[in-house]
């Protein structure tokens, strides 16, 4: 079956066709009036309404933000800033009886996220993001090195070269054009703090392009014998070198690996450990959101997590990908099921939302209703949670990136204050819709979610966020005159 | 001085432990000279940072324009701190303006008043000058931001007056008691009313003293985070209206702390300059007032 | 904070104004009326505060149990509350925090006293002054940006290469921690124990001093025999001062801590991350309105009781030496 869709693009379209036909439901005519509509706010709410929760959503939804106040006075007066933190925060400031967010975004969904909500039936989830967790390093490499062995010692500086078709590059130059490469099971391990050095052969097989040549000494120096032109000379002999093979991962600044996780409660760990418990499941039973362990230390949120990474030598850590473009931080190659190393860009997490997609539509044994949130009962946070029915970690196609995920918005099923629940509605809308078929196609949220470090989700998706979306207060604030 | 001291004076005084005393001495002289070099060094780091990292961001248009949302195609889109200006004045100027009458009242009727509900009261605040500033505002949050589901500037103002009130009402009643009471007595005598010689004698004699306890408190409040952080939400509009969410310099320096984009983090060194040079013209104000008590 | 002296009217030679003045405004109805009614105003509210504070923390006693006391397991996001990590972490802190700034607080202060010449005594205690100045919110930026990364790459390393890794200086060096949260706080507390001792140090009568000198003794024996003796009480109210905001810091300690990581009560390592009770509240509040929310008025009302109880118990210990010296 592979071979036939060698092209990404024909896979991806092939899927979507396939999926459009599970999962698209029926909805209204006037679907581009609505959106239309969605772009101004006639009536102002009484307090403007507040927003936030995981940072995994924050960089796309800061500019859907920044676009959709833009556009009409009104929309700037009824809603407030997004606050990143992380998802549990997203979930509970919705939850309560005095609420503090309208709008909370978590990456766990409701029924996945233990007690934190009390009545799950009172809220609508909709998936609003599609973007990937970017495992990110700060390594740097030794300029010159000196080896030292019972024959001698000799240092190469600068003019290490490496082999093959690729000569006279010194490791930085290397790295970035053969980005580390992992398999989750390695990655695992390191979370788990059973490896603990950049330098550890598990690391290096999966890097084989990454050598530089460095000199070693074979034979020691003899030192001449007597004075020259008299009897019994023997001149001497230098030092004799080799060029050998060194793999980058052993000349590393600092050898030591440093492992920095989000705290207890992040949604972007989620994603992460729903990976992990595919790919390394010895190790990693069952998502959840618990930080790791092993971990040098923690942070609450992404945004202080990149720049821990950035200010340690040897440190690795994991963020949406928009964080490691915002501090300039290298991205690890994953190894995704098929067995293909993949770079995380736009393309590879679309291809993993379009082959996980069409994987939930074919599981039509588990998963009736194709792509649903909806879980188990109860969930008690030790007990094997399965995620079939939304996850699209670790799929099994070759352009995918493992570590891929939807995010989601939660708000309440019915609202009481009228001008309330026509802000939610528009302005979850504007964000997760692109707006095909409107007059003003290009300003909708989707369409930012490229220059954000996202993938704009696939059309099925953006159609079940319609549908769910319409559930607020049971369809009514859904017309073209609200 | 105590025996074992004047035992070991007596005993010392041959020249050989002199020199032993003397070497002692220098030792013990050089480490409080080390020990003062050492205070020096983070004081350096911080201005070293804050000047370097911070001046170059003082610019008429970094003062005024309003705080800017970037995005990774524009990361350096931040814009300046004219919202936070904004902010900062009108939650410190209400602040200032209900603390300092409610302090002085206070402090003259712990001065004026002898009952045990008083000194109850009076111990009560000098407990406040020593709680965490958190606990203010967890108190403000619940009374207020959930009972009313608003964010306000004017509740970090009444959060910043839980903090502000008691020191200036201790060193205003102090300022009080320090007045000397032939003055009051004279005043009585001529007829006046108690409070004819509170207002007319006692406090402009206190008078600077007071002022130093309201700079104290006031260049205190100005750099305080914690209780207004989650009170007064967000604004990135200069907006002067009480009612209104807002963003002071303290609470922009923590959300670009924790933010995301290294331009925002880098921009903290250019908001901390502006608030250390508010916090420390407050507080030279304040030592102007303590000379001049002094002077007294 | 606030570094007034609060000298009683006494030693002016002046009688204390009040306590010999008989109570006059009785006459002034308006007038006390008035000064009744603020007190009551202000009583109120204290008691408000209270009821608050205490109301709200019995939901999160009843969330957390009694493991909220005997569980080392904190993770707020996992809905675990064993607090022994919290307080031992600000204990730690402060005490570490007080163990490197308190010698260097004197010690600058008798060099300010003593080492100085007079007229640059103003400009140099001036200097020193100005650390306590600083915002704490400036701390914490100075803290996360530049000490974090300074210890991370170069301080903690050196130090483990010096002890070659034994405990405690081993493991990860991640930057963050507890170790800088003990120096942002040791520096953010110096300056105070520095003012305060110069104040107690200057006041020392010139003729102890000068007795002690003309017996023989050398200036580092005066100091260590004469100065600080007699300065004992006023040290230890600086102490008690800087102790105070050192349990109650919360901005600077939130961006440089790292949060809980291990589910023992102690730190392991001396690199080792962990969190106050202070810090975890505000980072935490975002959940405050959650089931979970309730847990965080527990710990400010645990706060509260350490921080009165070390104010006591320091206040009680200068009122004992006080007595003594009488």
């Amino acid at each position: 079956m592979k071979k036939a869709f060698r092209t990404p693009i024909v896979a991806i379209a092939a899927s979507i066709a396939m999926v459009a036909v599970g999962v698209t439901p029926a909805f209204a005519a006037s679907e581009s009036s609505v959106l239309n509509n969605a772009l101004a706010v006639r009536t102002v709410p009484g307090s403007a309404l507040n927003m936030g929760g995981s940072s995994f959503d924050a960089n796309l939804v800061n500019a859907a933000w920044s676009q959709w106040k833009g556009l009409n006075s009104n929309n700037a007066a009824s809603l407030n800033t997004y606050q990143s933190s992380n998802s549990g925060t997203g979930r509970s400031g919705v939850d309560s009886s005095t609420p503090t967010f309208a709008i909370g975004f978590t990456d766990v969904p409701l029924n996945y996220a233990g007690q934190d909500v009390s009545d799950t039936s009172q809220y609508i989830e909709t998936p609003v993001a599609l973007g990937g967790v970017a495992i990110i390093t700060n390594l740097h490499y030794q300029t010159s090195t000196t080896v030292s062995n019972k024959f001698g010692t000799v240092k190469t500086t600068n003019k290490m070269t490496s082999n093959g078709t690729t000569t006279g590059r010194t490791c930085a130059q290397l790295v970035s054009a053969y980005p580390v490469a992992l398999d989750g099971k390695t990655l695992g391990s390191i979370f788990a703090g059973s490896v603990t050095t950049w330098n550890n052969p598990a690391i290096i097989a999966q890097n084989p392009r990454i050598t530089v040549e460095v000199l070693v000494p074979i034979a020691k120096a003899i030192k001449a014998k007597g004075k020259r032109g008299h009897k019994g000379y023997k001149a001497g002999v230098p030092q004799r070198n080799r060029l050998e093979l060194v793999n980058c991962l052993t000349l590393t600044t600092t050898p030591a690996i440093t492992v920095y996780s989000r705290t207890a409660g992040s949604g972007t760990t989620f994603i992460f450990r729903d990976y992990l418990s595919k790919a390394d499941s010895a190790e990693y039973p069952y998502p959840s959101s618990a930080a790791f362990t092993a971990a040098a230390s923690t942070f609450t949120s992404s945004s202080g997590l990149a720049p821990a990474v950035a200010g340690k030598d040897g440190a690795i850590g994991y963020v949406e990908y928009g964080y490691a473009i915002q501090n300039h931080l290298a991205t690890l190659r994953m190894k995704n099921s098929a067995g293909a190393y993949v770079n995380l860009t736009a393309s590879s997490v679309g291809a993993a939302a379009s082959a996980g997609l069409a994987a939930i539509t074919a599981n039509k044994a588990n998963c009736p209703n194709g792509f649903s949130l909806a879980g188990p009962a109860t969930y008690n946070g030790t007990t094997s949670v399965n995620t079939q029915c939304f996850s699209i970690t670790n799929v099994n196609s070759l352009a995918a990136y493992p570590i891929s995920g939807f995010s989601y918005a939660v708000a309440r099923k019915t609202i009481s204050d009228n001008a309330t629940a026509v802000v939610t509605t528009k302005f979850l809308l504007f964000l997760t819709q692109s707006g095909a078929g409107t007059n003003n196609s290009n300003t909708f949220g989707q369409n930012l979610a490229g220059p954000q470090g996202y993938v704009a989700m696939p059309k099925p998706i953006e159609n079940v966020a319609y549908g769910i979306i319409s559930q607020i207060n049971g369809g009514t604030d859904i017309s073209a005159t609200n | 001085m105590d025996s074992a001291t004047r035992r070991e004076y007596i005993r010392s005084t041959s020249a050989r432990s002199y020199r032993r005393r003397a070497i002692y001495s220098r030792l013990y002289l050089l480490a409080i000279f080390v020990a003062l070099l050492i205070a020096f060094v983070p004081l350096a780091s911080i201005l070293q940072n804050v000047i370097g990292h911070g001046l170059h961001y003082i610019t008429w248009s970094y003062l005024t324009t309003s705080q800017q949302l970037p995005s990774i195609v524009s990361p350096n889109n931040i814009g300046g701190i004219g919202n936070a200006l904004a902010g900062t004045a009108i939650v410190d100027l209400i602040a200032v303006a209900i603390s300092i009458p409610l302090a002085i009242l206070l402090s003259m009727a712990m001065f004026e008043l002898r009952s045990r509900w008083v000194s109850a009261v009076r111990a009560a605040v000098e407990t406040f000058i020593g709680l965490p500033s958190i606990v203010f505002g967890v108190f403000t949050y619940v009374s207020l931001v959930l009972t009313t589901h608003q964010f306000r500037a004017y509740y970090g103002s009444l959060a910043l007056c839980f903090i502000m009130v008691p020191v200036m009402t201790i060193n205003a009643l102090a300022a009080l008691e320090s007045v000397p009471d032939t003055l009051i007595e004279a005043g009585l005598s001529l007829g006046l009313r108690p409070s004819r010689v509170m207002l007319h004698i006692v406090l402009p004699a206190a008078r600077a003293r007071v002022f130093t306890g309201i700079f104290l408190a006031f260049s205190r409040a100005v750099g305080e985070t914690a209780p207004i952080l989650f009170v007064i939400g967000a604004s990135q509009l200069p907006s002067l209206d009480p009612g209104k969410q807002a963003t002071t310099l303290p609470s922009l320096m923590y959300n670009y702390l924790t933010g995301s984009y290294p331009t925002q983090r880098d921009s903290c060194w250019g908001i901390a300059l502006v608030l250390m040079v508010t916090v420390l013209f407050f507080n030279i104000l304040s030592r102007i007032f303590v000379a001049r008590t002094n002077q007294q | 904070m606030a570094t007034t002296q609060f000298d009683s009217p006494a030693e002016h030679g002046v009688p204390a104004a009040g306590r010999e003045r008989k109570f006059s405004a009785g006459s002034d109805r308006g007038y006390r009326f008035t000064l009744y009614g603020i007190v009551t105003v202000v009583g109120v509210i204290v008691f408000y505060f209270v009821y608050v504070l205490i109301k709200n923390s019995i939901p999160g006693w009843r969330f957390a149990g009694w493991s909220i006391f005997t569980s080392s397991h904190w993770s707020f996001g996992d809905n675990r509350f064993g607090v022994l990590p919290l307080v031992m972490g600000t204990v730690l802190t402060t005490f570490f925090a007080l163990l490197l700034a308190v010698p260097v607080g004197v010690g600058a202060a008798l060099a300010i006293v003593y080492l100085i010449p007079r007229r640059l005594r103003l400009v140099v205690s001036s200097f020193v002054e100005l650390l306590a100045v600083v915002p704490s919110i400036v701390y914490g930026v100075w803290g996360a940006l530049v000490m974090a990364t300074f210890l991370g790459n170069k301080g903690e390393p050196w130090l483990k290469n010096l002890a070659h890794g034994a405990w405690p200086f081993n493991g990860a060096t991640p930057g963050y921690g507890m170790t800088l949260g003990a120096i942002v706080l040791a520096v953010m507390i110096m300056p105070i124990v520095t003012a305060i001792s110069r104040d107690v140090i200057v006041a020392v009568p010139k003729e102890l001093t000068e007795g002690a000198l003309s017996l023989g003794a050398t200036r580092g024996q005066v100091i260590r025999r004469v100065i600080l003796p007699s300065c004992k009480t006023g040290i230890v109210g600086a102490v008690t001062l800087a102790t105070g905001r050192a349990l109650g810091e919360t901005i600077a300690l939130a961006t440089v801590l790292g949060g809980v990581t291990s589910q023992s009560p102690l730190p392991d390592r001396a690199f080792a991350t962990g969190s106050t009770l202070a810090a975890e509240i505000a980072i935490d509040f975002g959940s405050i309105t959650g089931r979970a929310g309730n847990v965080l008025f527990a710990l400010a009302l645990i706060l509260m009781v350490i921080v009165g109880a070390v104010t006591y118990l320091a206040r009680s210990i200068i009122r004992r030496n006080q007595r003594q010296f009488q």
